[in-house]
């Protein structure tokens, strides 16, 4: 079995410019399938991009390497963002997109890993993933594997106690090779997370816990990549909590509680389109007034 | 965006880098600092490095590949994610970040062990402290704040110096300074520096045209393969002998104004002179960025 990583290694110009096509293909997505959750699979797709093209030790080629790394969407509603990521990763062909949450298909409303490839887990019941998570770090370290697991988690997937369990028992393990990532948008189904359950501060709980915390800007490659990279040097396990935006990127869905479990109508989806192609052609100008400075 | 002034301090472990750059950022102004502890780089932690052998003087034990990358990230003017290595546990402790400030001092055993590191500096010090002194301060720190036995202490000592000899000595070949710290029977503090730069460096030769050699203490010597012109400071000061120092070497008033003792030791005279130094470097990289910015406009 080869090595698998990809060793080409994208520039943070360049994985802005893979995150904005991922997010047009969310949004068509679930337009597409006129049901899902646009508002948290948005969120994380600036996280889900910094993992797959500079972090993850995976290639599409050998989806099934003992030693790739390990990704687990334990917030599972996001698979939207996770099977437009894929998709532009390799493993999945860019047809398979178009039959989001048809019956029969291999991408549904919540990933399956006995039909996805590149799926680690099957998630979607909140608070389970990191608990999967801690098992295979654990069985890394059995193994003397060298492979790593990173979990990403909702904010408000943190409300459950499952979660806290397997936080516990990976400072238990000193498990070194497991990340946890927090996608902190501050908005649940039912309302601002504060409200529902409050979970401030996040932060001191992960570290109570005997986790190593960094807080970073999750929108920001500068920051989430370091952060991510970080693994390799700390003696715990590492949580990552990533202020984010809930529906980043479409004006409309920005911080809109409206938006968790909603599909965009047909003008909605055009009006989304219509942004994301002005983020681009802004992006271009920008571009090219430097290059004649 | 800031463009930093790095100063990279080497020295053997118990030397008293860590003194010098904590005076040295109290007289640049604290929020204008930033130090970088070679020490967080340290790949293994106290319990990996015994199992397999090395001391941290050792390059293996120390991950100067992610330094050379955060150093260079820094001088893009990008913040860094950097490891924090807990010295009362042997551990690592949560990483923080590292933002570019006016001036990024590095201290450790290794700053500028490559050449691709030392290429990075604006400034490269190599702090030499007598044997004798250094015995005692780091039997004194290391029992008090880490944790060791003075029997630990003396047999570290004994063990490491092979590690000194190949890997932290050699550096000094690489330095604009050495700065040497010896006792004195002159000073009320015991202790007395050598300063010493290398004949061809400019910046000495002209401070030293306009002194009063009946005065001060200036000759050269060899160092390391190099010629040196030494300045020696053995003795207390008083504001005169100041003002006349600060003649030769023009070190501003704001910083004169710092140092207010009525006998200046020579130890705080030489953080003076250095501070006086880097603050020139600043200088100099501002007026260059003026120029770049006015032709940009």
């Amino acid at each position: 079995m080869p090595f698998s990583r990809i060793v080409y290694k994208p520039e943070y110009e360049e994985l802005e410019k893979k995150a904005l096509i991922i997010r047009k293909n969310v949004i068509k997505m679930i337009g597409k399938a006129q049901s899902g959750h646009p508002g948290g699979s948005l969120s994380c797709v600036d996280i889900l991009t910094a993992l797959y093209f500079r972090i993850l030790r995976i290639s599409p080629k050998y989806p099934k390497d003992p030693e790739r790394d390990r990704f687990v969407l334990s917030k599972g509603h996001a698979a939207p963002a996770l099977y437009a990521t894929l998709a532009e990763t390799g493993f999945i062909p860019y047809e398979w997109l178009d039959d989001l949450r048809k019956f029969g298909s291999p991408l549904q409303g919540h990933p399956d890993m006995k039909k996805v490839p590149g799926v680690e887990m099957s998630t979607g019941s909140l608070g389970q993933g990191l608990s999967v998570g801690v098992g295979m770090a654990l069985a890394a370290k059995i193994f003397e594997s060298g492979y790593r697991v990173f979990v990403l988690l909702g904010d408000g997937e943190c409300q459950e106690g499952q979660v806290w369990e397997a936080a516990m028992s990976a400072s238990h393990y000193k498990l070194t090779n497991i990340v946890a990532i927090v996608d902190r948008n501050r908005l649940q189904i039912d309302g601002c997370t504060e409200d529902v359950m409050g979970i401030d501060p996040i932060g001191a709980k992960w570290k109570a816990f005997g986790w190593t915390v960094i807080e970073v800007d999750g929108h920001d490659f500068l920051e989430l990549i370091p952060a991510l990279e970080a693994i390799s040097y700390t003696s715990k396990p590492t949580a990552i909590i990533a202020n984010t935006v809930k529906g980043k990127g479409v004006c409309f869905m920005e911080n809109n509680v409206d938006w968790h479990g909603k599909a965009p109508k047909q003008d909605q989806l055009e009006e989304a389109l219509k942004g994301f192609d002005e983020i681009e052609f802004m992006e271009s100008e920008d571009v090219s007034l430097d290059s004649k400075n | 965006m800031v463009d930093p002034v790095f100063i990279g301090i080497a020295g053997d472990s118990g030397a008293g880098k860590s003194t010098f750059v904590k005076d040295i950022a109290t007289l640049l102004g604290k929020d204008k600092v930033r130090t970088i502890s070679f020490d967080d780089y340290h790949s293994l932690d106290r319990v990996e490095r015994k199992a397999v052998g090395i001391t941290p003087l050792h390059p293996r034990a120390n991950n100067l590949g992610l330094a050379i990358e955060h150093l260079f990230l820094l001088k893009q003017g990008k913040k860094v994610l950097k490891p924090v290595y807990d010295h009362s546990t042997g551990n690592f402790g949560d990483p923080e970040w590292v933002v570019p400030m006016p001036y990024i001092i590095c201290e450790g055993l290794h700053p500028f062990f490559f050449k691709s590191l030392a290429e990075l500096y604006d400034m490269k010090v190599y702090y030499d402290t007598e044997m004798d002194l250094k015995f005692n301060w780091k039997v004194k720190r290391d029992t008090a704040e880490r944790g060791y036995t003075v029997e630990q202490v003396a047999k570290e000592i004994r063990l490491r110096q092979r590690d000194i000899r190949n890997f932290v000595e050699p550096q000094c070949a690489l330095a604009d300074i050495i700065i040497k710290l010896k006792i004195s029977k002159n000073s009320s503090s015991a202790i007395g520096v050598d300063w010493k730069e290398p004949v061809d460096d400019p910046w000495i030769r002209k401070c030293l045209k306009s002194c009063n050699f009946d005065n001060w203490k200036c000759f050269t010597e060899w160092h390391a393969g190099r010629k040196m012109n030494v300045f020696g400071i053995y003795d207390d000061l008083n504001q005169e002998q100041l003002k006349e120092l600060s003649g030769i070497f023009s070190i501003s008033r704001d910083l004169l104004s710092k140092v207010q003792e009525k006998e200046v030791v020579p130890y705080r005279t030489m953080l003076l002179l250095f501070a006086a130094r880097i603050k020139q470097i600043r200088a100099a990289k501002d007026k260059d960025n003026e120029v770049v910015l006015k032709n940009a406009v």
